[in-house]
């Protein structure tokens, strides 16, 4: 792009030659890379917003899990409470780890100023995808949540799983 | 609410709850993978529970980000994942145990290589103190050997005794010689070498912030804590008294009873001075510990060949300098405040003696002449050979024959009761609002109260008799924080519109946030042992208090000290429950607490004290000198808030 194109100001006809012979080849730069895509961008603004509610979701099914456990055993023997109320901080190492990066590198993409930019914060985003995916598939604190016999179902894996399954459709 | 069963205890246990410190739990099985249902299961969730398998069903799904992450995949407990814990915390405890010997080598060097002349001067308890302060780690380490013992079994055996601390100084001091000397040398009685080594022996084996000291036969200690910030529905716990929209405002803040002395030549700030010299003296001491044990971190780093960083060089430097300033100052002040002692004290001497008459004065200036002679004697050797030691033997004379002068004055002055019959007359004003206001019963406790203080402030006019005196103001002071209560109380009705109100709060303002920032006092114990927890916003005070006839045994004051810091912490907690938010009626909210607090009084009563001078010689592990004194019960530590919460 030429000084007078970026000024918005008229081409001489004298180099309007040469800046039509040069066009194909900033059109072609444009695609790759410049102008980022203003429907993607969104998409990827919307997925950021979406995993925040995730994890805030997450985040709250943990809690009324550590809820549902002090409170039925709240009359147990004034150590074991102490016991558990230490023994129930080891929940928060999964939501430590499957944390808000996610939101923060999806958002990042979304703002990105052009093309390139932006592929490369969608392979981060993706890279993360993947290490939570890995993490929530391998990890029993995560099942075990899950699977506790208090009365309350959190079904932070599938939610966890919906969440980045959006995710990975929104970074493509 | 309800018992835990057996697929919850096992749900609990891997996530690393040791749920064998329960007793009404059931007995654990042996195996992970058999969940059985033994107790009463929660509603529609023990049920389901279904303890992991080796071989679990699989289940569809549809999240496929790449070939290996199905995280529809059905749940697998890895016992490994558990296994991994326990190693890690076996890995943890060994690498605290390398940091625990290696304090207790440095506690060893430390004082094998403590100079000669500090140590004819010094006492176990001193020592101890100087240990606590320089590695803190020994000082934790009597409570971190109990509880590895129970966490990491396979470290029994490897783990030093629990009474490591002090028997590595006492072997210390008795190779070099000491005890003998400091019973020949300082002239020191069996009753004084037993007391140090008790307190010593307690300061050994509990943890650092708990404070010890032992005071006319009467073993005192002591924890303080800040206090906790709970979340509350409505916010941070913002307690206060909502004392602005009662009917009955207090304001006579000031009930005092002061005595008034003509005796021009007595000085009442002298004490005060002294006591800031003695302020001055322990701030050297700490300066002095820390420049130790810097300089002894360089030395030591130099003898094993480390780098010395630049920065080590300039802290030790900075420490010694911190150190001589202080230490300048502390000499000035013990010249200066000496000098203007003596030259008060003389005169008051000379006044005392001056009417041969007055038989009691003569007595009181005598002994006053005697006790500034020996005062005179500490100024006259910290001149000759200035030390901190010396510096508080000054310090803990003139404030003797301060404080007998002091006493004497107050014989001969006017008792000044005007502040404290002032806020009495209003207390009793108060009193007739209630009653008015049909709050009758409450009211006619304290009118009894109130009568009862009328009639004991003639008698310290008669007496002058302080301590009674002392004992008025606090009880004056609590009758006006009962008032100040139940008008509290009246207002979160009141201002809340209906009486059943389901939140209990005025304007941002409940019960148990105006009762925590009052404060409570909880008191209890056994016939052996009291203790008192103070607690309000402002913080916590624990203390307990026993005779040194028959003291109590180290694991169960660790015991008490460890479930009383849960205990306040759990009552500061009450600020975020909600039910208790609700509570509007002062009695039932300290039901509450008391109930929160019972535990204490529990582990208060099952203390077990040692009787006979060989269960003491045992569980301490030093050998007794002459008679050990006779058991008691020693007074309860003070009360320091207004409402104060008795078990029986």
């Amino acid at each position: 792009m030429s000084l007078l194109q970026a000024l918005n100001l008229p081409v001489p006809p004298s180099l309007g030659s040469a800046a039509a012979a040069k066009q194909p080849a900033d059109a072609k730069s444009a695609a790759s890379g410049k102008a980022a895509p203003a429907a993607k961008s969104g998409k990827l603004l919307e997925a950021a917003e979406a995993w925040r509610r995730t994890h805030d979701e997450a985040q709250a099914r943990v809690e009324a899990l550590k809820t549902a456990v002090m409170s039925h055993c709240a009359d147990s023997p004034a150590p074991l409470v102490k016991e558990i109320d230490k023994g129930l901080l080891k929940l928060d190492a999964v939501l430590k780890t499957v944390d808000q990066r996610l939101a923060d590198a999806l958002a990042t993409a979304g703002g990105a100023a052009d093309g390139a930019a932006m592929q490369s914060e969608l392979a981060k985003a993706k890279a993360i995808v993947t290490e939570y995916g890995n993490y929530v598939k391998g990890e029993p604190l995560v099942a075990h949540m899950d699977r506790n016999p208090f009365g309350t179902k959190p079904g932070l894996q599938a939610l966890l799983a919906d969440g980045l399954s959006r995710a990975a459709k929104a970074i493509g | 609410m309800g018992t835990i069963t057996e697929a919850q205890r096992k749900w609990l246990q891997q996530l690393g709850v040791d749920t064998a410190v329960a007793v009404a739990v059931a007995e654990p099985e042996s195996e992970l993978v058999k969940a059985g249902s033994s107790g009463d299961p929660a509603p529609g969730a023990a049920d389901e529970y279904e303890a992991p398998s080796p071989d679990p069903p699989v289940t569809g799904g549809k999240v496929s980000l790449n070939p290996r992450f199905k995280p529809e995949l059905p749940y697998k407990l890895d016992p490994s994942y558990f296994l991994e814990q326990a190693e890690k915390e076996e890995k943890e405890a060994k690498e605290t145990l390398v940091k625990m010997n290696k304090a207790l080598a440095d506690v060893k060097a430390f004082v094998a290589n403590m100079p000669q002349d500090q140590m004819v001067r010094s006492s176990y308890a001193q020592i101890m103190t100087e240990v606590r302060k320089r590695f803190p780690e020994a000082a934790g380490l009597s409570q971190w050997v109990k509880t590895t013992e129970n966490r990491v079994p396979s470290l029994k055996g490897k783990l030093p005794s629990a009474k490591a601390l002090m028997e590595v100084v006492q072997k210390e001091v008795k190779t070099r010689g000491a005890e003998l000397g400091w019973s020949l040398s300082t002239g020191k009685n069996p009753g004084t070498v037993n007391s140090d080594r008790l307190l010593a022996a307690y300061m050994s084996e509990l943890p650092a912030g708990v404070t010890v000291q032992i005071s006319g036969g009467v073993v005192q200690l002591s924890l303080e804590g800040a206090a906790l910030a709970v979340a509350t529905p409505a916010g941070q716990a913002d307690a206060s008294a909502d004392k602005k929209g009662g009917s009955i405002l207090l304001k006579n803040d000031d009930f005092s009873v002061q005595v008034k002395t003509e005796w021009a030549d007595f000085d009442p700030e002298l004490r005060g001075e002294w006591k800031k010299v003695n302020d001055q003296a322990s701030t050297v001491l700490k300066l002095k510990a820390d420049r130790d044990k810097a300089k002894l971190e360089l030395e030591h780093k130099k003898k094993s060949g480390e780098e010395i960083t630049a920065d080590m060089t300039v802290d030790l430097e900075k420490k010694e300098a911190e150190f001589n300033l202080a230490w300048k100052k502390l000499q000035e002040q013990v010249t200066v405040t000496a000098k203007a002692t003596e030259e008060k004290i003389s005169a008051s001497v000379r006044y005392l003696k001056k009417d041969k008459n007055d038989k009691d004065a003569v007595k009181a200036g005598l002994d006053a002449e005697v006790d500034l002679k020996a005062m005179q004697g500490t100024v006259k050797a910290f001149v000759a050979t200035p030390t901190i030691e010396a510096a508080l033997q000054v310090t803990a004379a003139a404030d003797k024959v301060a404080a007998k002068l002091e006493l004497t004055a107050v014989k001969s002055g006017v008792v000044v009761t005007a502040n404290f019959e002032r806020a009495l007359d209003e207390t009793k004003a108060a009193i007739e609002v209630m009653t008015k206001d049909g709050k009758t019963k409450l009211a006619a406790e304290l009118k009894k109260k109130a009568d009862d203080l009328s009639a004991k402030i003639k008698l310290v006019h008669e007496t002058k008799d302080l301590k009674l005196a002392a004992e008025l103001e606090k009880t004056l002071k609590e009758v006006r924080g009962s008032i100040e209560l139940e008008y509290a109380k009246g207002n979160t009705t009141l201002k809340g519109g209906v009486t059943g109100s389901t939140t209990g709060e005025v304007g941002g303002k409940v019960q148990i946030d105006i009762a925590l920032k009052n404060g409570r006092t909880f008191t209890g114990g056994s016939d052996k042992l009291s203790f008192a927890a103070n607690v309000s916003t402002k913080g916590y005070k624990f203390e307990v208090a026993f005779s040194m006839g028959e003291p109590v045994e180290t694991a169960s004051l660790q015991d008490l000290f460890k479930d009383a810091d849960a205990q306040i912490k759990a009552l500061y907690k009450l600020a975020g429950d909600k039910g208790v938010r609700s509570i509007e009626d002062a009695q039932a909210l300290n039901a509450k607490m008391q109930e929160v607090m019972a535990s204490v009084n529990d582990t208060a009563k099952k203390a077990k004290t040692l009787k006979k001078k060989s269960e003491i010689q045992a569980s301490f592990g030093f050998s007794i000198e002459g008679d050990w004194p006779a058991g008691g019960k020693a007074a309860p530590p003070a009360a320091m808030f207004g409402v104060t919460i008795r078990f029986g």
